[in-house]
């Protein structure tokens, strides 16, 4: 299995403090990974510093093999894409010209859009199903619909990996599976490399084919989700004691938190 | 899992359709931009034509205007039009377009309408160094443009030195240290009038508030080199700012070096909005207000741009109403820009709300 993502004993934080200190991990190439882990975990630092959007402080990423770093920046954006969880739509811009900023890292000065664009513009508001928004004002969309915009500027970049930062949150359920669909979609059919951190372990067992579990900066398993979602490891990772059941369609594990208070007891 | 199949077996005919309104909304967008751009032309040499024409204070016969403008009249025509009204419409003219500039500039980089140069403190530096030449080198040619530009970048070094935490600016702190900094500054031009003589104090403080009245061919000059170097600056990083627009993150995703284009873009309206004061004073607001109307004409994305324009049209429209509104002319350029601004800033204030993140 080819690694196309890895990052070797990385170490960052903001300022001084190191949030993510000496950590190894590789992304395999074709699959759709999800970092689980509790809040502050060092989850989505991970995912910013493997997408050079935080500084590094000692170690090395590579990207299909090169480091990271060593690569022009626009290159590295022709190769890897991230969502990032607050993209900023500028003020009445309209779907299609947002999606057309996804193109950025393709055009050289100077250059207007060619018709190769557009194709690809086209693509990417099909595939997320905002084709019939694209004459409207981002700020008029709801969540979902925007969410699935920003997922389109991101498609319309056309990157082999594509990284996204709690792409679900904000979303009520039917979009977030919704958006949890397209993700599959575009990994069965155009075999992108996805990683996303996820806040739903349920949804991650269900979508992903590996997940990297984290606590306190380190990884404490990855695997699939049968090897990462036991009762043993949610202990271990949330401190969340649960039941863990397969999913009865997919047989997938799925987790049924338990709390302090015993629900049996009817009142 | 689910499969909706839309990438292996590509409606064609549903594409196209989605293709044609893509192209479509372009079109219209563009439409609307040539439509702004050329009204606010006419606008503009309008405004240029009557400034020279009508010229406020001093009478030229009609007939002599367009002679005298290409210099073949001499005399009384020749020195009113070819020495007072022309420099003073083409600065008019080019320092709105510099003002207009920075403070779009600025409003898009700190994604603040209320942060432009004038208030976060650059004008204030830029003032610090003109007046400083005023003072005590008034004979120094070029002297004041480059002491504001000097003055405006020092400011913004100190603004920015203070403001970023952690490598990365805090646009919130960054306007907060500016206006106290800005304070700063009005504290040292105040200092220097109480050493300065007072000749160069009467010239100092006429500049001081702001006004196209007076300029000679050595500031069209200025102000033209000027308007030259910073619109194609802008034109230059235009691409990388409407990608730095979409959040630092997304930015830098996109594969644009954001800290060295938010420096190079911040330089850029610093000495636009020093190298126009520095000519024809603070005039206030021009900046301010000249971002949001763009805005409003042709969407965020252009306005950068139009605000060019929309800045020319404001301060030759301020003055030739400065110059020749009934009852109130003569007053200075700058006075009224402030009269017509700040209520308008105190609108802005009162209704602003966080600009809407996905």
């Amino acid at each position: 299995m080819t690694h196309q993502i890895e990052a070797r004993a990385i170490s960052t934080g903001y300022g001084k403090s190191l949030i993510i200190d000496e950590l190894s991990v590789a992304i395999e190439a074709g699959r759709i990974t999800a970092l689980v882990g509790p809040n502050a975990c060092g989850k989505s630092t991970l995912l910013k510093s493997i997408a050079r959007l935080l500084p590094i402080a000692a170690g090395s990423v590579l990207l299909e093999g090169t480091d990271i770093h060593s690569l022009p920046t626009r290159q590295v954006a022709r190769r890897l894409g991230i969502l990032p969880q607050s993209p900023i739509a500028p003020e009445s811009i309209t779907v299609g010209d947002l999606v057309w900023r996804g193109r950025h890292p393709h055009r050289q000065f100077g250059q207007r859009r060619t018709e190769a664009d557009e194709v690809v513009i086209v693509e990417a508001l099909m595939a997320t199903g905002t084709a019939e928004l694209v004459d409207r004002p981002v700020d008029q969309l709801s969540g979902g619909q925007r969410q699935r915009v920003w997922i389109a500027l991101a498609l319309a970049q056309d990157t082999p990996t594509l990284l996204l930062d709690e792409p679900t949150t904000y979303l009520d359920i039917a979009h977030q599976i919704e958006v949890m669909d397209l993700l599959a979609d575009l990994n069965e059919q155009t075999g992108k490399t996805i990683v996303l951190v996820s806040h739903d372990l349920n949804q991650a067992a269900l979508y992903a084919s590996s997940i990297i579990a984290m606590r306190g900066g380190s990884i404490v398993r990855q695997g699939t989700p049968d090897e990462v979602l036991t009762e043993q490891t949610v202990a271990d990772v949330f401190g969340l004691e649960c039941i863990v059941v397969p999913h009865p369609r997919t047989a997938r594990p799925q987790i049924f938190p338990l709390g302090r208070r015993d629900l049996t007891q009817e009142k | 899992m689910t499969v909706l199949d839309t990438r292996t077996v590509p409606d064609k005919t549903a594409q196209a359709a989605v293709l044609a309104r893509l192209r479509a909304t372009h079109r219209a967008t563009t439409r609307r931009t040539t439509i702004a751009v050329s009204v606010l032309s006419t606008l503009v040499v309008a405004l240029l034509v009557a400034s020279v024409l009508l010229g406020g204070v001093g009478r030229v016969d009609p007939a002599d205007v367009l002679p005298a403008a290409f210099g073949l009249r001499t005399g009384l025509a020749d020195y009113m039009i070819f020495q007072i009204r022309m420099p003073r419409a083409l600065a008019a003219m080019l320092a709105g377009a510099l003002f207009g500039l920075s403070g779009a500039l600025y409003q898009r980089l700190i994604r603040n309408p209320l942060a432009t140069p004038d208030i976060v403190g650059i004008s204030a530096g830029a003032g610090a160094g003109a007046t400083t030449v005023f003072l005590f080198a008034p004979a120094l040619a070029f002297g004041a443009p480059v002491a504001a530009i000097l003055g405006s970048f020092i400011l913004l070094g100190a603004i920015y030195a203070l403001s970023s935490r952690r490598g990365t600016v805090d646009t919130y702190r960054l306007v907060l240290v500016g206006i106290g900094l800005s304070a700063t500054c009005v504290a040292y031009t105040n200092y220097l009038f109480t050493v300065a003589d007072k000749h160069s104090i009467a010239i100092a403080m006429r500049w001081m508030i702001g006004s196209v009245n007076g300029v000679d061919w050595d500031g069209v000059t200025t102000l033209t080199v000027g308007a030259v170097v910073c619109g194609l600056g802008a034109l230059f990083l235009n691409r990388q700012l409407s990608s730095l627009s979409l959040g630092d993150e997304l930015a830098t995703g996109l594969g644009t070096s954001v800290s060295r284009i938010r420096v190079a873009a911040l330089m850029l309206g610093a000495a636009a909005a020093a190298l126009a004061t520095s000519v024809v004073g603070p005039i206030g607001f021009v900046s301010l207000v000249s971002g949001p109307i763009a805005v409003r004409l042709v969407g965020a994305d252009r306005a950068v741009g139009l605000s060019v324009l929309v800045g020319a049209a404001l301060v030759l429209g301020a003055d030739v109403l400065a110059q020749n509104a009934p009852l109130i002319s003569p007053v200075p350029t700058g006075v009224l820009t402030a009269l017509l601004g700040a209520p308008y800033f105190v609108w802005l204030i009162l209704r602003h709300r966080p600009e809407a993140s996905a």
